[in-house]
């Protein structure tokens, strides 16, 4: 099975959220539109319903290194969020406490790690912990 | 790992045994679908005397797929994006699996050499190239010695 | 991958290998008799009979199923339905026309190779399209006939799959030989996320499956083999080729210009300029998924396809590779002496023709292009006839989407302020928007979906009738 090169492969994800198909829960661009490395990244993440969450929408910043997709990217949310995976000072998502990070598979993708923070919200532990308020950035 | 299709090996061989002139691809060794390619900029057009450095994949449906290609040198043209995404038919509906690596980066070239501002990929360059056909072609000759000079 | 237990194959596929491997033992006929449209009737062996009717069958059951092709079929049927197409792509020695077989060489993925199998099948028996050979990947004239036959007695009946594809990396397949496989699903997830996980775990399995009843198959051919080389009498292994077969076949064989791969002549021909094509390209060559015009439909303008009127949703037939022709079609005229197998006589009694280069290929050489329409001519559409059905469901769904994502825009205005960051989400993460939170302009989510010229009043007509449309959506309890 061949392997699609890191530029085709994000070129492929940067279509499906240039052009919505993905799902309404989530969204992601490049940061740069100039950027013909595509490091740089952000995406928004709507909170999950019947939760503490609902209604928000989280903005994050994504990097995918020289090594993406074999080494999933760097995720940082600049929107305040209460979640135990994420680093409070900083907002970057820690993989050691978040397993989609943690065990990354080449055939994840960015839009993977958004629909699963979107989960990791929703989780029964999570979703009723205490919010900053809406709109605060890390 | 599956082994790799007879048409690529043959292929690849023949770009060898056979160069296209003007055109060179050459596998990356730990991955034999993925080309580093350059294209020569045709005479008598803005791109001549560069040297552009593209990137081509033969995804696993190729031939029944078109192989991805994009330009990694910054060009100005109507029809290839700042990304260095190409618009031309021939890598999307227009595909036959009776084309080849070859008869594509020609195509890529012949793109070069006869740009069309009417089926833009690049608004803003098209817009230019539509308005001020001479300034455009300045700005792709500029941007040429700029980042595709043979040294 | 030997070591799965079970059964896997339904009753019927069972006896439908019995009665195939009961008549292989008595074809009717022996020798090469009449022309090449001599005697086909009394030829037709219950082998035959089976592997036609089946297609048959199966069609009747799902008419049965539902007269209506649009009916939404249920996930089990659509998964024995899909199984049953993996099932059809299994080469079998004892399934041979003239040399080839019924089902492709290659380990393509299953949506490379989504025709309809009775059709292809039923096409190959009746030798208007060319049997699916083992490929050489090299051809040397030099070789003797002793060396190119042992080169034939080498070839898979298949190529070999890749055991490990990264799609399926890490999802559970569960007992092979059980069919039932709920178990699996996540049962904690949401109803849209257990379906989504049944149909990876049903790939994931389906995929296994494949290479097993491939396997399978490839282990009956090696074992016949064996038997035949050192069995004194042949008779029971009468589906195996001759070596006069075997040399015939592939000393004049040709590569296929499009996959490079050396094939048997003669080959596929292309209705319109002649050229050859191997009938396992063929098989792939297939119209594009329903899309918008291409004027409309290009990467740079990014656009949802839910804005777009459903009806302008085309799909044109595939064109010749070649020479770009529309309403791609082939025509295959087999060899006249060459005739073995289903509907023909016993490989392993095939005997060269001697004195025959072929004279009466040659007459039967088309020289001409034909039209689409013509009997001769097999065309990429009629091997997937539901390519009509399928736009239609295209059409549909689209219908449905927009209609629901208009009237989810449209709630969002009616019904609170702050649930107009949703609908304005897509456009916030767009290039060159800044990377932290900003108040929601109204204008901005406005322009994305009506016109600027529609008028307040206009666009408020319109919202209104998407409003009362999910409001019937939502008190559908299916939705």
């Amino acid at each position: 099975m061949s392997k699609i090169p890191r530029s085709f492969r994000l070129l492929e994800e940067l279509e499906k959220g240039e052009k919505g198909m993905g799902p309404e829960s989530c969204s992601y661009g490049l940061a740069d539109n100039d950027d013909i490395t595509m490091t740089h990244w952000n995406g928004t993440i709507l909170g999950p319903p019947h939760s503490n969450h609902e209604n928000r929408i989280y903005f994050v910043a994504l990097v995918c290194g020289e090594e993406y997709p074999d080494q999933p990217p760097q995720i940082r949310f600049l929107s305040k969020i209460n979640l135990p995976c994420v680093n409070q000072t900083t907002g970057d998502v820690q993989a050691s406490s978040f397993n989609t990070l943690k065990n990354w598979k080449r055939s994840y993708t960015m839009e993977t790690l958004l629909l699963d923070l979107r989960k990791e919200m929703a989780l029964p532990a999570n979703k009723k912990l205490p919010q900053p308020a809406e709109g605060t950035t890390f | 790992m599956a082994s790799l299709p007879k048409r690529i090996i043959k292929e690849t061989e023949r770009l060898v045994s056979d160069p296209v002139p003007g055109i060179t691809a050459i596998p990356h060794e730990e991955n034999l679908r993925y080309f580093q390619v350059t294209v020569e900029g045709p005479e008598q057009s803005p791109y001549e005397n560069g040297v552009f450095n593209l990137e081509l994949f033969l995804p696993d449906d190729y031939p029944m797929e078109a192989p991805k290609v994009r330009f990694l040198t910054k060009i100005y043209h109507p029809n290839i994006d700042r990304l260095g995404r190409i618009c031309l038919d021939v890598l999307k509906n227009n595909w036959s699996p009776a084309l080849q690596i070859r008869t594509v980066l020609l195509s890529v070239q012949a793109l070069l050499a006869s740009p069309n501002p009417n089926d833009p990929l690049a608004n803003d360059v098209a817009e230019e190239w539509l308005q001020n056909e001479d300034n455009a072609i300045a700005k792709a000759r500029e941007w040429t010695n700029m980042y595709a000079s043979k040294q | 991958m030997g070591n799965v237990p079970g059964k896997l194959e339904n009753e019927n596929a069972v006896r439908f290998n019995r009665s195939l491997s009961t008549s292989s033992a008595l074809p009717s006929s022996r020798t090469i008799s009449g022309g090449p449209n001599g005697s086909r009737k009394t030829r037709t062996s219950s082998m035959v009979g089976n592997i036609l009717t089946a297609g048959r069958r199966s069609e009747s059951s799902e008419s049965l199923s539902g007269a209506n092709p649009y009916k939404r079929k249920s996930t089990k049927e659509k998964e024995r339905l899909k199984e049953r197409h993996v099932k059809d792509l299994t080469v079998k020695y004892q399934e041979t026309v003239d040399g080839g077989f019924l089902a492709p060489y290659g380990s393509s993925s299953l949506e490379k190779v989504d025709y309809d199998a009775s059709v292809v099948k039923s096409l190959i028996v009746e030798r208007r399209l060319a049997p699916f050979y083992a490929p050489l990947q090299d051809f040397d004239e030099s070789w003797s006939r002793e060396e190119l036959i042992k080169i034939v007695d080498g070839l898979p009946l298949h190529a070999p799959f890749n055991e490990d594809l990264e799609a399926f990396d890490g999802v559970p397949i569960g007992d092979l030989s059980q069919s039932d496989f709920e178990y699996l699903i996540d049962k904690s997830l949401s109803r849209r996320e257990q379906r989504r996980q049944r149909s990876k775990i049903f790939n994931a399995r389906l995929y296994q499956k494949r290479i097993l009843w491939q396997e399978r198959e490839n282990e009956k051919f090696l074992e016949t083999k064996l038997e035949a080389k050192r069995a004194v009498d042949g008779q029971r292994f009468s589906s195996l080729p001759s070596g006069d077969l075997k040399f015939d076949l592939y000393r004049t064989g040709a590569e296929c210009p499009i996959c490079f791969l050396y094939y048997p002549q003669p080959l596929n021909v292309s209705r319109c300029c002649l050229q050859l094509i191997c009938s396992e390209c063929f098989v792939q060559i297939k119209r594009a998924e329903p899309h918008f015009p291409h004027d409309q439909d290009d990467s740079s303008t990014p656009a949802d396809d839910s804005e777009r009127d459903p009806n302008l949703l085309t799909s044109e037939p595939t064109n010749c590779p070649y020479c770009a022709t529309p309403d791609f079609g082939i025509t295959y005229q087999p060899v006249v002496t060459r005739r073995v197998g289903l509907q023909g006589s016993v490989p392993l009694t095939y005997k060269h023709v001697t004195d025959s280069e072929d004279p009466e290929q040659k007459e039967a050489t088309r020289r001409g292009s034909l039209a689409a329409s013509d009997r001769q001519v097999v065309t990429s559409d009629s091997l997937r006839p539901d390519w009509q059905i399928k736009l239609n469901k295209e059409r549909m769904r689209l219908a449905r989407r927009s209609a629901n994502a208009t009237a989810i825009h449209v709630s969002h205005q009616l019904v609170a302020p702050s649930h107009q960051e949703s609908s304005s989400l897509r456009s916030h993460t767009t290039s060159r928007s800044p990377p932290h939170p900003e108040p929601i302009n109204r204008a901005e989510v406005n322009t994305g979906r009506w016109p600027s010229t529609a008028t307040a009043a206009e666009i408020e007509n319109e919202m209104i009738e998407q409003a009362i449309k999910l409001s019937l959506a939502e008190s559908n309890p299916t939705k």
